[in-house]
């Protein structure tokens, strides 16, 4: 199986790049024919000759196919397309497309969180600068600046990104490392919410659903089990908080190291003719 | 599942005919309170014959709003040459898109007993021989857990619209208006974002939107409890959704027509549809955090009934909905627009360090939540604590370089050349 991740990546590089922008003849159908194809072949091998069960649904797993390709897609499109607003926006689409390959996999939180800060804050930045670089009508195919148009060194580039991707599969691609073990997991879901030194005995969920089966009679609170378990957030934090706190910290400072950072940075005051002088408003 | 699916299906489709005709009467609304603030009548005549029905009479002027929208449709749906023409298509969908999607989470109707158990019949495709058996559902297109959070996300997504409809028309003023646009929800998001975890902070950590309901029915709204947070609030939903004071990114004055200004017909009506969905949706999530839902003070209304419960608990919502809405015009119509400047500071000075101190002091209170001496009101002292010290520290804070000076422009009687 690692040698059809291996033959894979190295169509999938020959596709990607036919498909890289470069002056004169552009065989760009051909390569995203070629990368289609690859994709297609890979995921039907892959789907007989999968050893082991993914536990996934099967609408997730038609999700997943779906959520995938769209992301997979669209990062072709963020290095091929030749101008920089349309890659930045494909981006996006990259960004929202995983957040859904999340959402498969029941991290709700990891999702939402993801479209919040690059969604909604990182790229949002980066259209932004890009938009104050590149004015809508002077991008048009012909008069655009070279850098935009012509890839540079796309040979290197890819022969690097798939080699790393190729490495990183024949690791990663390991059938006992993605199903988790249930015995690491330490405490269950009914020691964490009830019982003695439970961690959160007053939850909302729990109280909830208790008040709901009383009032509706042939309903037992067992039904409702779903609000009994513990939800995404809920597992993310106390992992963070029991198993990570150092790393938590850690990441705190940095933030607030780079906050201050800003702050210094924005502070240096620019003069303009006619401002008063410095020294009476007071400088940085 | 499959009842919550029905119920779901139910729930999106009459939630998004009441928001598409209600946006139509919002306008209709706009323009009575401004007539109104302004002491004038308003539109009173437009009846619903339009010239061609046997209709008499005036009917309170209330077919301005179909009228209105006509119009638009029969307008000339003009597309300027040099703009970038796919974005240009593509903006007022992106728009239109995240405004619909912020509904999924907002919880109409409390919650519905399935209490029959029914088999669904053989006939149907795909379903037909499920066994479906008793269970509560949500009255709610989407009871996800962590509904809060989804609508943070969504709503961080809606600036693309914007900026994309200002850069592809490939025009200064838009372009201008789609920067302002994006600085200004940029910032308006962190204040929003902090008044959320408070209020997440002190309900226990409860994420799904139906939790917070639940919560404030059995005890206190959480305006009384955090009235300083919910003004911020409150002033951030304003400007997430362009609204006057925070109106920068349309200012008449100073460009045009902001972002839309190139836009012509339904392209630049999907603009303006989004922008009342999102006034829509700021109101129900306000509704949510702050107001109870579909919670009526003092009565102690049961959590599941029939049907006619579930309509009574949406209207209850809407009437809720309706009142913020109503203020918002009112605080349109009332206030100036902001100078640039001066709404920078007021996010960046103003609003993110009072919201900082309240999660800072709340987070405290939580972690002191077992005491004898606590008790949820000192939440509202810590309110009350945050507007003292700001109005008593704020003034003896650096004030930063003088913006509104005169340029000595030569040749102006302010110019030190003449």
């Amino acid at each position: 199986m690692t040698y059809a991740l291996y033959i894979a990546s190295v169509v999938g590089a020959a596709a990607l790049l036919l498909m890289m922008p470069r002056p004169g003849y552009n065989p760009r159908f051909l390569g995203g024919l070629l990368g289609a194809a690859t994709l297609g072949g890979l995921w039907l091998y892959l789907s007989r000759e999968m050893p082991y069960e993914t536990g996934l649904a099967r609408s997730a797993m038609a999700c997943y196919y779906i959520f995938s390709a769209i992301a997979i897609g669209s990062a072709v499109r963020v290095i091929t397309h030749t101008r920089p607003v349309y890659s930045a926006l494909w981006f996006v689409m990259v960004v929202l497309a995983s957040s859904g390959l999340f959402l498969t996999l029941n991290a709700e939180f990891m999702a939402f969180a993801m479209v919040i800060i690059y969604g909604g804050a990182i790229l949002v930045t980066y259209v932004f600068v890009i938009m104050l670089a590149a004015q809508a009508g002077d991008a048009d195919a012909a008069d655009s600046p070279e850098y935009d148009r012509v890839a540079r060194e796309p040979l290197m580039a890819v022969a690097v990104g798939f080699l790393l991707l190729a490495a990183l599969l024949s690791v990663a691609f390991n059938p006992n490392a993605i199903v988790p073990n249930p015995a690491a997991r330490g405490l269950t879901d009914e020691q964490i919410i009830s019982g003695d030194g439970a961690i959160l005995p007053n939850r909302l969920d729990a109280a909830l659903a208790g008040k709901l089966a009383g009032s509706a009679n042939g309903i037992s609170t067992e039904e409702l089990a779903p609000t009994r378990q513990l939800h995404n957030v809920e597992r993310v934090g106390l992992d963070l908080f029991r198993n990570h706190p150092l790393g938590l910290e850690l990441a705190g400072v940095i933030l607030l190291v780079s906050l201050v950072g800003a702050v210094v940075i924005a502070r240096k005051r620019v003069d303009e003719p006619g401002d008063p002088p410095a020294s009476t408003t007071g400088n940085a | 599942m499959l009842p919550q699916f029905i119920v779901s299906v139910i729930t999106i489709l009459v939630v998004i005919h009441v928001i598409l005709l209600s946006c139509s009467y919002l306008i209709f609304l706009e323009r009575k309170v401004a007539a109104w603030t302004q002491d004038r009548i308003g539109p009173n005549r437009t009846n619903f014959s339009f010239g061609l029905l046997p209709f008499k009479g005036k009917h309170f002027g209330l077919g301005q709003a179909l009228a209105d929208g006509i119009k638009l449709f029969f307008k000339e749906d003009y597309t300027p040459p040099q703009v970038d023409r796919v974005l240009f298509i593509l903006a007022p969908i992106i728009v239109v898109i995240p405004a619909l999607l912020s509904w999924a989470v907002i919880p109409w109707g409390g919650y519905y007993l399935f209490d029959q158990a029914f088999t669904v019949p053989a006939w149907l495709p795909l379903l037909g021989g499920v066994v479906v058996s008793p269970t509560i559902v949500n009255v709610t297109a989407a009871p996800i857990n962590i509904g809060v959070v989804y609508i943070l996300a969504i709503g961080s997504t809606a600036v693309y619209g914007v900026v994309v409809g200002g850069y592809a028309s490939n025009n200064k003023y838009s372009f201008l208006g789609g920067l302002r646009a994006t600085a200004q929800m940029l910032s308006y998001e962190i204040p929003m974002a902090l008044c959320v975890l408070v209020v997440i902070l002190t309900s226990h950590g409860a994420l799904g939107a139906d939790q917070f309901v639940h919560q404030q029915a059995n005890g206190v709204w959480n305006i009384f409890y955090q009235p300083l947070l919910a003004i911020i609030f409150f002033a951030c939903v304003l400007a997430e959704c362009n609204r006057a004071p925070f109106d920068l990114a349309e200012a008449e004055q100073e460009l045009v027509g902001g972002y839309h200004t190139e836009y012509s017909s339904m392209k630049w009506a999907l603009f303006f549809l989004g922008e009342y969905i999102h006034m829509i949706t700021g109101a129900g999530f306000f509704t949510l955090l702050f107001l109870g839902g579909w919670d009526l003070p003092i009565i102690q209304e049961p959590l599941i009934g029939g049907l006619g419960l579930v309509l009574l608990k949406f209207i209850v919502f809407a009437s809720k909905i309706l009142v913020l809405l109503f203020v918002m015009m009112w605080i349109r119509w009332t206030l100036p627009r902001f100078r640039f400047d001066q709404l920078m500071r007021l996010a960046w000075r103003a609003l993110i360090p009072l919201a900082l101190l309240i999660l800072l002091a709340s987070g405290f209170l939580v972690f002191k939540q077992h005491a004898k001496w606590f008790s949820p009101w000192l939440y509202t002292a810590v309110n009350i604590g945050a507007i003292v010290l700001a109005a008593v520290i704020g003034p003896f804070l650096p004030q930063g370089p003088p913006m509104n000076r005169k340029v000595g422009l030569a040749g102006s009687r302010f110019s030190p050349v003449v």
